[in-house]
């Protein structure tokens, strides 16, 4: 099939993640011409999300590359039958189940898990959006939005004495919420209030008087609550003791700046999973002319040395193209082994301890589950470590009804996820705390990511081949966006990155004219009132001048109509 | 070769769009000329329906093409006997102003045209409609319109009102900004929790309710001091509404009769008789005049004419009332010099039970509290000075004006709105106070009253034979409300 | 501007390159055809509001932007849709042997509820004709779909298949909504729809 292909592309992108879906999208949106390959079967790389059992096959066949030190371990009976019998419930009962018995650990075995694998999407690399950050802005400055829906995350929560509360985020959470008394509600979004006004004067006192203090510093100042304290500290602001004030603050204003916009927190998760974002940004670069090809290997790619033109080796056939852009993982050995200057290329390390459960019950209280439970987000801390959790309902589009899928995150320390993850995993799922999830599934792996320290090769400014960057450890894609855009703006310099992408409407049929109006673009009724109007134009007195707004009566029509109403 | 994208330029655009304008006025032009020479014709069919639509779903505030769609569907349902055929006419009428409502859900005649639909249409589904309001509601929640028609169509429905009142709690939830909400609330809880007790004036909703609706709205208070809509909500709650009717004061001797009322009333002949303790009629009072020369009035005088009607001053007289709106229907006067009086001072604040003052004052320590962190915090200075006047008007009167004293300065922009409001609340503490002085009620001097800026309860002074005011307050005896009383000399 | 559509759906076209998917969606949204469409780069989807029982339905049809070619549509391209014209080339057997592949891609990343419609198109090139029209009834029947014949160039069908197709969605949405179970999935946000509603500083202010 590859000799289908054109021989000849501005840029060839390998990988589908999401840097790599960035810059494949920013090229073919200027008109560059953009072959996009994937060597695996499925798009997004490391960045993709699986169903049950392709998850369950990667990590079975030890990840690859890019997902290593995998280990999964079901926690339920092989199927239903046997952990019937284990529970000794009554015996010899046929299977027929009902959605709401389902509710319960017992009614669920790895064979009933498995059976609704297509209603999983999990995440490689989940997370979460400001509602007013980067990718958000992105999506709709590029109007690349259109292609994927989200949910509001329904609950900011944070541990405080060992229970898990519930961060009130808008003013009407303040209001309802029974964890602040009256007294701690006014300080709240006093707090708040004064963070989201901060800057606006530039000569703010606070400014001159915290410079160079911690963040901590500055709230013990202002005569908070040691509950409001840590709301802000743990899941407002996401800092530590030792964040700077300034730091602090920005990410404060941060949160607020993205409150009010979609729902009750400032935060967003895509429905199905964060595996469809650089979907959407591969349909952008399809939509406008890029090719896609999946399940292809690279052979080879050289670089012909006067004119810095990379021929890549695709099947045995050899395409040209000005620049490839590629995963870090994905460049072929043979051209690798060259030891030719790449930009960004550096050696994998670990860099991400992933953990992935699956729970019949949800996290804390009712409360923070009404409803059915959503998507709540809690940040957790292990002495100096942090890690982010990420709980999914069904209402994501991310697990079957009845089934909560959760995601911890936090940056590798070993070869272990599992032990990384361990201080955070016993804070809530600890077996011997009744109301903790009881666990059905839990799966462990690395995310492997480019070593940042080790100093990258002496990479000439011509260069042809361009690495992009792995996950990092962030809650939204802010790293990574700016990461895409350099790339893209070493390629082209000048050109704009995603300009808005014109609706349908807006764009000229080739062979059209453009100031000509499609009476197709009127609404139907009006379509016939004007047919019939021409039909019986002679017999009718109508004036068209002085075109006062169609539909609308003018002042003077309006005043004698009322004149005329009951 | 995949051909280069093409957008049209902002010239081409406007061209495009002022072409299309220009064929939608034609459109719209020859539509309404069709539909004036229908109606001339009376020709009211499907055709002059579907013109009007036209029209209506891009601008649904011509009132003249909604009576034409009702002569139409009046029309239309005349010579249709089948029941579901009729309401077919009308279920169109319905999908069709839903329509005009999604264009603009403000739309006075879309609303209207449904409550006439609903009300024509053989058989009406309220419920539908109570559904279709919290779907508008959900789109906006502070529609009035919207919230008006729900009023409408809940009662026709006969939905419970808790139901409403669970519904209503949920969009406070949502969006405590809301004076709509908060109104369907009061209009509500009275119903669903109707006072029992006998104080008086009654209270609004039973105490246990009433704990619970302060409690709620001093959370949305504290949560955002600069919403207005809580802080009303809470002196709804707390009886800062309308005074109940009621007598104030009555005096009267051979010559002369004033009677006054807390809210203007239109007096009539038969209303007041004076009559003795045996109830043998001494006088009926006519020929009343009103202070202001008003229809309605609170103050009302007339001249006896020296009628002996106090024959023996120490006899006990009564004063028989027959107002309708008035509950006391005999008062018990007293005797003053030569003449009989009745004078009951103003009671703004309510007496709460244990139970509610238990509430309120741990309202109370709450802002006091806050006032500590929040020293200058005026919502917090205002709730705590209404609080306080709640609890005990008596106990706390020095208290609450030394923090009005306090509003006044940190918040200047109103600084006469609290001025004023000190200024009742001295003339309330006065006019109690006077009742046991030496000098009540021939004599009422106010001069010693620095902080009183204002004269709120007029009819109140007209019982006694002189006033005296302050400087500042001169202007006020130019009033005809005080010359009422000065000229009352006896 | 409040929206002023009942119903707004997503359809899908899907099938092989050059089956004219393209000229089908510039029929029916444009009631245009030239082939010079299929160059237009740019183009995501196309819409068309339609009434239907005094309902206005908006008709949301997006089109597989050459992703179809080496069966690389993302999963993304099938979330939400509500129904799906499959469209084969009556003088393409090989078109129509594809649609065996394109079911069951629709089957793993579609929602199980989605409404299909089979259409096999130029059916004006009579004469070139490679698969007969019962074939396709009867594939339809296997999969039990509705099917129709169409011609985008000679304009036969077009309108006819999706006002079928939107009725159905149409019927299938009401029983969901008469059975008083709404569409699943919370509050689904769509940036382009979505406006800044609540803020800190939104409030009543009169005093």
């Amino acid at each position: 099939m590859s000799d289908d292909l054109p021989d000849k592309f501005d840029l060839i992108v390998i990988g589908t993640g999401f840097p790599e879906s960035c810059v494949a999208a920013a090229a073919s949106r200027i008109g560059k011409t953009v072959l996009h390959i994937d060597p695996n079967e499925y798009y997004g790389g490391v960045w993709a999300s699986f169903n049950l059992e392709s998850f369950c096959a990667l990590l079975e066949q030890g990840g690859n590359k890019e997902l290593r030190n995998a280990s999964q371990k079901w926690h339920v009976a092989e199927t239903l039958k046997v952990a019937e019998a284990e529970s000794d419930t009554v015996a010899g009962e046929t299977n027929i189940k009902t959605d709401a018995a389902k509710q319960n650990v017992l009614d669920w075995s790895r064979e009933t898990l498995l059976q609704q694998s297509r209603r999983f999407n999990l995440d490689l690399s989940p997370k979460i959006l400001y509602s007013a950050g980067r990718l958000v802005q992105l999506l709709v400055s590029s109007n690349i939005c259109r292609y994927a829906e989200f949910r509001a995350v329904d609950h900011v929560c944070t541990r405080f004495q060992n229970n898990i509360i519930n961060v009130p985020c808008s003013r009407s959470d303040v209001f309802n919420t029974k964890d602040l008394n009256i007294v701690e509600k006014r300080l709240l979004m006093k707090f708040l209030t004064l963070c989201m006004t901060y800057g606006e004067d530039k000569t703010d006192e606070d400014a001159l008087q915290f410079r160079g203090k911690t963040f901590r510093e500055y709230l013990q100042e202002q005569k908070v609550t040691e509950k409001i304290s840590i709301c802000v500290m743990q899941a407002i602001a996401m800092c530590n003791d030792d964040t700077s004030f300034e730091e602090g603050m920005a990410r404060t204003q941060q949160f607020l700046n993205s409150l009010g916009r979609y729902g009750n927190t400032p935060f967003l998760f895509p429905m199905y999973g964060c595996g469809e974002i650089p979907q959407c940004f591969c349909r952008l670069c399809a939509v406008f002319g890029g090719i896609y090809c999946l399940k292809r290997q690279i052979d080879d790619i050289n670089i012909e040395a006067d004119t810095n033109i990379a021929s890549v080796v695709l099947e045995g056939k050899t395409i040209k193209a000005q620049h490839v852009v590629s995963a870090p993982g994905h460049l072929p050995n043979a051209f690798l082994q060259r030891n030719v200057g790449v930009y960004g290329q550096a050696e994998l390390v670990n860099s991400l301890s992933r953990g992935i459960f699956l729970s019949a019950t949800p996290l804390g209280s009712e409360e923070l589950n009404s409803g059915g439970g959503g998507v709540n987000l809690l940040r957790l801390l292990a002495g100096t470590q942090e890690a982010i959790l990420i709980q999914l309902s069904h209402f994501s589009g991310t697990c079957p009804k009845g089934v909560f899928l959760f995601h911890i995150t936090t940056t590798a320390q070993s070869d272990q996820p599992a032990q990384d993850l361990a201080p955070f995993v016993s804070q809530v799922f600890n077996p011997d705390d009744e109301n903790a999830p009881k666990l059905l599934y839990s799966a462990y792996f690395t995310i492997m990511g480019r070593e940042r320290t080790s100093a990258t090769p002496n990479v000439d400014v011509s260069t042809t081949i361009f690495c992009t960057s792995t996950p990092y450890y962030e809650l939204d894609y802010d790293k990574s966006i700016i990461s895409a855009r350099e790339i893209f703006a070493k390629l082209y310099a000048d050109a704009e990155f995603l300009p808005r992408a014109p609706d349908p409407e807006e764009i000229v049929i080739e062979g059209e004219d453009p100031r000509a109006l499609s009476e197709n673009s009127l609404p139907d009724d009006l379509r016939e009132q004007l047919r019939e109007l021409e039909n019986s134009a002679e017999n009718m007195d109508i004036e068209d001048t002085d075109a006062a707004q169609a539909g609308e009566c003018t002042q003077e029509d309006a005043e004698t109509q009322n004149m005329d109403a009951d | 070769m995949h051909g280069r994208l093409k957008v049209r330029t902002t010239e081409e655009e406007r061209e495009r769009k002022k072409k299309e304008q220009t064929l939608k006025v034609k459109a719209y032009r020859a539509a309404m000329a069709k539909i004036q020479e229908k109606r001339r014709l009376q020709q009211l069919d499907d055709e002059m329906l579907v013109l009007t639509s036209q029209i209506l779903l891009r601008n649904p505030d011509v009132s003249t093409l909604w009576n034409i769609r009702r002569e139409c569907v009046e029309q239309k349902s005349l010579n249709i006997d089948d029941v579901d055929q009729r309401q077919a006419i009308y279920d169109t009428e319905l999908n069709f102003s839903e329509q005009c409502l999604l264009v603009n859900p403000k739309s006075y005649n879309g609303w209207h045209h449904r409550c006439w639909t609903l009300e024509h249409s053989p058989t009406a589904n309220w419920e539908r409609e109570v559904m279709l309001c919290s779907k508008y509601l959900k789109m906006d929640e502070r529609n009035f319109h919207t919230w008006d028609y729900r009023r409408y169509v809940v009662e026709k429905a006969r939905t419970s009102k808790q139901n409403e009142l669970d519904f209503c709690t949920e969009k406070i939830k949502a969006n405590f900004s809301n004076y709509s909400s908060w109104h369907h609330r009061s209009l509500l809880l009275p119903q669903l929790y109707p006072y029992e007790g006998d104080a008086q004036p009654k209270r609004a909703m039973n105490e246990e309710k009433l704990k619970e609706e302060l409690e709620m709205v001093l959370t949305a208070a504290f949560t955002d001091p600069n919403d207005s809509s809580a802080w009303f909500y809470q002196r709804w709650l707390l009886g800062y509404s309308r005074q109940e009717l009621d007598v104030c004061a009555f005096r009267c001797d051979n010559n002369r009769a004033v009677l006054s009322f807390t809210n203007p009333i239109i007096l009539t002949e038969e209303d007041v008789v004076i009559t003795d303790s045996k109830g043998n009629i001494k006088k009926k009072i006519t020929n009343w005049k009103s202070i202001n020369g008003a229809k309605s009035d609170t103050t009302w005088f007339c001249s006896l004419n020296g009628d002996k009607v106090l024959e023996h001053i120490n006899d006990q007289y009564l004063l028989e009332l027959h107002i309708t709106d008035i509950n006391v229907k005999q008062i018990t006067l007293k005797t003053y010099k030569q003449s009989v009086y009745f004078f009951k001072p103003p009671n703004q604040s309510f007496t709460f039970t244990e139970n509610v003052l238990n509430e309120l004052q741990t309202q109370l320590e709450s802002c006091e509290s806050l006032l500590e962190y929040e020293p200058d915090s005026k919502w917090t200075l205002l709730t705590s000075a209404l609080l306080m006047r709640a609890i005990g008007s008596q106990k706390y009167h020095d208290k609450s004006l030394k923090y009005l004293g306090k509003l006044e300065k940190v918040d200047i922009l109103r600084e006469n709105y609290y001025r004023d409001m000190a200024s009742k609340w001295i003339l309330e503490k006065y006019l109690l106070d006077w009742t046991s002085s030496e000098d009540f009620p021939g004599k009422l001097d106010l001069r010693n009253e620095e902080h009183l800026n204002a004269i709120f309860y007029p009819q109140y002074l007209c019982i006694a034979d002189i006033v005296l005011v302050s400087e500042k307050l001169n202007h006020y005896s130019d009033k005809k409300q005080l010359q009422g009383f000065i000229a009352f000399k006896l | 501007m409040a929206k002023t559509y009942d119903y707004l759906f997503k359809l899908l076209l899907i099938g092989d390159s050059g089956v004219g998917k393209t000229c089908i969606l510039f029929r029916f949204s444009e009631d245009a055809f030239n082939t010079t469409f299929i160059s237009t780069i740019g183009i995501d989807f196309k819409i068309r509001t339609i009434e239907f029982d005094g309902k206005k339905i908006k008709l949301q049809i997006w089109d597989t932007a050459g992703q179809e070619r080496f069966r690389t549509i993302t999963t993304a391209y099938y979330r939400g849709a509500m129904g799906i014209m499959l469209v084969y080339d009556i003088t393409q057997e090989k078109s129509f042997e594809n649609i065996k592949n394109w079911i069951r891609n629709i089957e793993e990343n579609a929602s199980a509820d989605v409404e299909k419609m089979l259409l096999g198109n130029k059916c004006e090139l009579n004469d070139k004709r490679q698969v007969s029209r019962e074939r396709g009834e009867q594939l339809a029947i296997e999969y039990g779909i509705k099917f129709m014949e169409t011609s985008a160039k000679a304009s036969i069908n077009v309108e006819e298949a999706f006002l079928t197709l939107a009725s159905d969605i149409k019927a299938k949405m009401e029983k969901r909504l008469e059975a008083n179970n709404p569409p699943k999935g919370g509050h689904q946000l769509k940036f382009a729809e979505t406006r800044k509603t609540e803020t800190w500083l939104s409030k009543c202010n009169l005093l």
